[in-house]
């Protein structure tokens, strides 16, 4: 019950946020009508979209989960970009127009969220068995999520928005902010960029080919082909990313370039020098203010885009296999090079995890590009993240290097074995007979002296 | 009304509601399979598709003719239209020098001024719009070559040993020569396979005249093209098998080493071929293995049936004998065979040329940073001098040196600004 409260109240939250910008600023702030378009907008897209994702729930949706995903994605962009359009063209609607719009924007920030809240709702309802009271407490969630926008709106009136944000620059902010939140987490777990990146690559990979085939240039597995390093480097990753950033860059650099194109006023025409840079200040401090919402979506979306790019890259951290003492020999550990775990000269990452009374000494092991084998702590003698901070601890793999994660320093795997700095600490063994042979007394005295290192605090 | 069509289709709006529409046609084929192949198809095979990517061309088209025409038409000079530019200024004067002045003033800022009656106008990068043009000229290119190879192209694929003659739409070759620099001394580590063949050429001739084809560009033969798009050994086998006699020669598909060729022989038994190193070198874990590719190794395994234990291997080189298990096997003399693709299709010059404008308009795009138009005007009218000037792209930077310019003007002028 109090996943549904919570999620609900997330949700809420998210929207109040968005709503309270478009509240206080014009044209919503302009007018109480205007206002009130933007509310019933918020509270038909619940009435419409709580309901129909509750009703359609148990399995039974009434269109695919994509393709409400996919008409989230196309709303949100849609939101994100009308900016830009309201820049190259300043609207001038009637009063109808500026309602209807209001309350289509009002609309859409909410009904997918409660759409997927709905679905959601009815879901654990089913699993929890108490479909009223989880219906209950997320209708509470709702609830408790807006309350804050009604208790402070005396307060946020007073707040001058409208200085620093314009039509476009708020329409951009809360596209921008969609963006960010995505849909309802437990649902859907990716926000548009990464599908977007995605599409992006199949389509580039799809127009290369066709390009090369248009130009009689296929490639071809071994034989040296025109321009082909060009057309695989052109459907690759990079360029997908590069149109991904265009995507996502363009409004907030298309609104501060129109932001700062005007020329300062001219003020010749004033004969007192202290009021013509009172002219030139007042201008520019109008700018600036009207540059921070800007800036502030500008840092929000390379955020997001980091996080994107690190999704689509990510780390590759092997859980631990236990190992034990040796049958044949109780003072080894022996670990096959190949076994129905995989084989080492598949380059990757391994670490294992040998229970010493109650510690857990977990080390790792990897075929090095010279073809000899490298094994080490899963930790360095430098950084030692806290406790509680589990996440950051030990190494990861990207490609030929081991990554540190917790100060995300890359170390070559050609240098696994050589002790210092961020290389993890090098556990003596020998290879024997296709078996890492690891003495048990080495490793424990190894990392009793790592441990120790630590209660001394030599570390960052 | 013809204007205001001219006007629409050379428009921002109209491209971007083009693009807008090919880009949801793509997201609707994105719920199924093979999206970009279905939205080709409907590209160039539905009246929908045939009917924005025409409307593309034609936009493109109308844009770059309305660019170029009021970058080199010149617009009749009035207050009102100096009034409408990014900065001007007035004076009142009633020296008969006004203009003269006004353009030995512009001479002095860089302006090549052109007296046209009662005013004088002074241009910086008329040309600029030159960059855009050829960008735009060779989409046009591109997108209007496409359209028409989409329908005309088509395309033959020969395979073709040395010696041996083949037709493709109508026109006849022959295969004088192919040459490989295949390497004695191949080395492949690990499981990874870099194998590329940079220099592989097949010599043809046809109708007394001698072609090199490549894999690399196409080559012109007469009406058509011709790129060689495969390579591979060819190899003569004879033997017997259970007493059945066999002789065949076959094209192997063995490149790079680790591909394997099955070659099916009568009464269900088949070889398999491939490729066998010479060597074997280990290093740690890592195993590297040495092929002479300039005159291979090959392991033939000579499978009798579904059983397990039917098989009879054998490793020969091109000219060798070997048998086992009752098979009997004999190389004789090798060769390669060559893959050409042969294509009929009038448009695929212009699809270079639209390729080569495009980039190099792209290229010259970088240009406009600093090489684009602006205009310093000055007219006569009465007893006043009305000056503006207007530029293309950083306008806040022209009205600045306008304001600062302009004092200079009026100084020669000795003239009155009107407010």
């Amino acid at each position: 019950m109090a996943d549904a409260f919570l999620i609900a109240l997330r949700e809420a939250l998210q929207c109040a946020l968005l709503l309270a910008l478009a509240l206080f600023v014009p044209p919503a702030a302009d007018s109480g009508k205007n206002a009130r378009a933007l509310v019933l907008g918020v509270a038909a897209a619940f009435l419409a979209g709580f309901p129909l994702g509750f009703l359609t729930g148990g399995g039974k949706d009434l269109l695919a989960k994509e393709t409400w995903t996919f008409w989230r994605y196309i709303a949100e962009s849609v939101l994100f970009y009308l900016s830009v359009l309201f820049v190259i063209r300043r609207p001038s609607p009637s009063a109808r127009m500026v309602f209807a719009g209001l309350f289509v924007l009002g609309f859409f920030l909410f009904f997918f969220e409660s759409r997927a809240l709905g679905f959601l709702v009815h879901d654990i309802g089913r699993m929890q068995e108490r479909p009223a009271a989880v219906l209950g407490s997320a209708l509470g969630g709702v609830a408790a999520g807006f309350l804050p926008l009604v208790l402070l709106r005396k307060y946020l009136k007073k707040i001058p928005f409208e200085q620093a944000f314009t039509l476009p620059s708020l329409l951009m902010t809360i596209g921008a902010l969609q963006l960010w939140f995505g849909g309802v987490a437990e649902l859907e777990k990716e926000n548009i960029m990464v599908p977007l990146q995605r599409g992006l690559l199949a389509f580039l990979s799809g127009g290369m080919q066709s390009l090369q085939s248009l130009l009689m240039l296929t490639d071809h597995p071994f034989l040296d082909v025109t321009a082909s390093g060009l057309a695989r480097y052109l459907s690759g990753d990079r360029p997908a990313l590069a149109l991904t950033v265009l995507f996502v860059m363009t409004p907030p650099v298309f609104i501060l370039i129109h932001l700062f194109a005007p020329a300062d006023p001219v003020v010749s025409d004033i004969a007192v020098a202290a009021r013509r840079r009172q002219t030139v200040a007042f201008f520019r401090n109008e700018l600036l203010a009207r540059a921070v919402p800007v800036l502030t979506v500008f840092v929000v979306l390379v955020v997001l885009l980091h996080a994107v790019n690190v999704s689509l890259n990510p780390l590759y951290e092997p859980a631990p296999l236990p190992v034990h003492r040796s049958e044949s020999n109780a003072s080894v550990i022996a670990i096959p090079l190949s076994d129905k775990f995989g084989d080492f000269s598949d380059k990757k990452l391994r670490k294992y995890v040998y229970y010493h009374g109650n510690k857990q000494i977990i080390f790792l092991a990897i075929l090095k590009p010279d073809g000899t084998v490298g094994v080490a702590l899963d930790q360095c003698e430098i950084c030692k993240p806290a406790e509680w901070n589990t996440d950051a601890q030990g190494y990861a793999q990207k490609g030929e290097h081991l990554i540190c994660k917790y100060c995300m320093t890359p170390v070559a795997t050609s240098t696994v074995n050589n002790p210092g700095g961020c290389n993890p600490i090098p556990v003596p063994f020998k290879v024997s007979d296709s078996k890492i042979i690891i003495g048990v007394d080495d490793l424990v005295g190894l990392f009793a002296k790592a441990q120790a290192l630590d209660k001394k605090g030599t570390h960052l | 009304m013809i204007a205001k069509l001219r006007t629409f289709l050379a428009s921002w709006w109209f491209t971007a509601a083009l693009l807008l529409a090919l880009c949801a046609a793509y997201l609707s084929f994105t719920f199924g399979e093979a999206p970009y192949a279905r939205w080709v198809r409907f590209l160039f095979h539905s009246p929908l598709g045939l009917g924005l990517y025409a409307g593309l061309i034609v936009n493109l088209l109308a844009a770059s003719l309305l660019v170029a025409g009021s970058a080199l038409g010149k617009r009749p000079l009035a207050p009102e239209t100096i009034r409408a530019m990014d900065a001007w200024t007035s004076a009142a004067t009633t020296d008969p020098r006004a203009l003269q002045k006004a353009e030995a003033w512009m001479k002095s800022k860089g302006f090549p001024a052109d007296a046209e009656g009662n005013a004088v106008r002074g241009v910086q990068g008329a040309f600029s719009f030159l960059p855009g043009a050829a960008f735009r000229a060779g989409l046009v290119v591109l997108l209007a070559s496409v359209l028409v190879s989409a329908s005309l192209r088509r395309s033959e694929v020969v395979t073709l040993h040395a010696g041996e003659k083949a037709s493709a739409f109508g026109r006849s070759f022959t295969l004088e020569r192919l040459s490989a620099a295949l390497p004695a001394d191949y080395l492949q580590v690990g499981d990874e396979d870099a194998f590329l063949l940079e220099k592989a050429s097949a010599t043809v001739t046809s109708s007394g005249a001698s072609y090199e084809v490549t894999p690399g560009l196409p080559v012109r033969l007469g009406g058509i093209f011709v790129r060689l798009v495969h390579l591979g050994y060819a190899q003569s086998f004879a033997g017997s098998l259970g007493g059945a006699a066999f002789a065949r020669d076959i094209d192997l598909d063995v490149l790079p080493p680790g591909r394997t060729e099955i070659v099916p022989l009568a009464s269900g038994a088949f070889f398999t071929v491939s490729l066998e190193p010479d060597r074997t070198i280990t290093k740690g874990l890592l195993k590297g293995k040495q092929y002479n590719l300039a005159s291979p190794l090959y392991r033939i395994v000579v499978q009798r049936g579904r059983e397990a234990g039917n098989a009879a291997a054998l490793t020969l080189r091109a000219g060798e004998r070997g048998s086992a298990q009752g098979a009997v096997v004999s190389l004789g003399r090798d060769g390669l065979y060559a893959r050409l693709q042969a294509v009929r299709d009038p448009a695929l010059p212009a699809i270079y040329l639209g390729l080569l404008l495009t980039f190099a308009g792209a290229a010259l795009m970088i240009s406009r940073f600093f090489w684009f138009r602006k205009e310093l005007v000055a007219l006569y009218e009465g007893t006043t001098l009305f000056v503006g000037c207007k530029e293309e792209y950083f306008k806040k930077w022209g009205i600045r040196r306008f304001h600062l310019w302009k004092g200079e003007l009026l100084a020669l002028l000795d003239a009155e600004t009107k407010p």
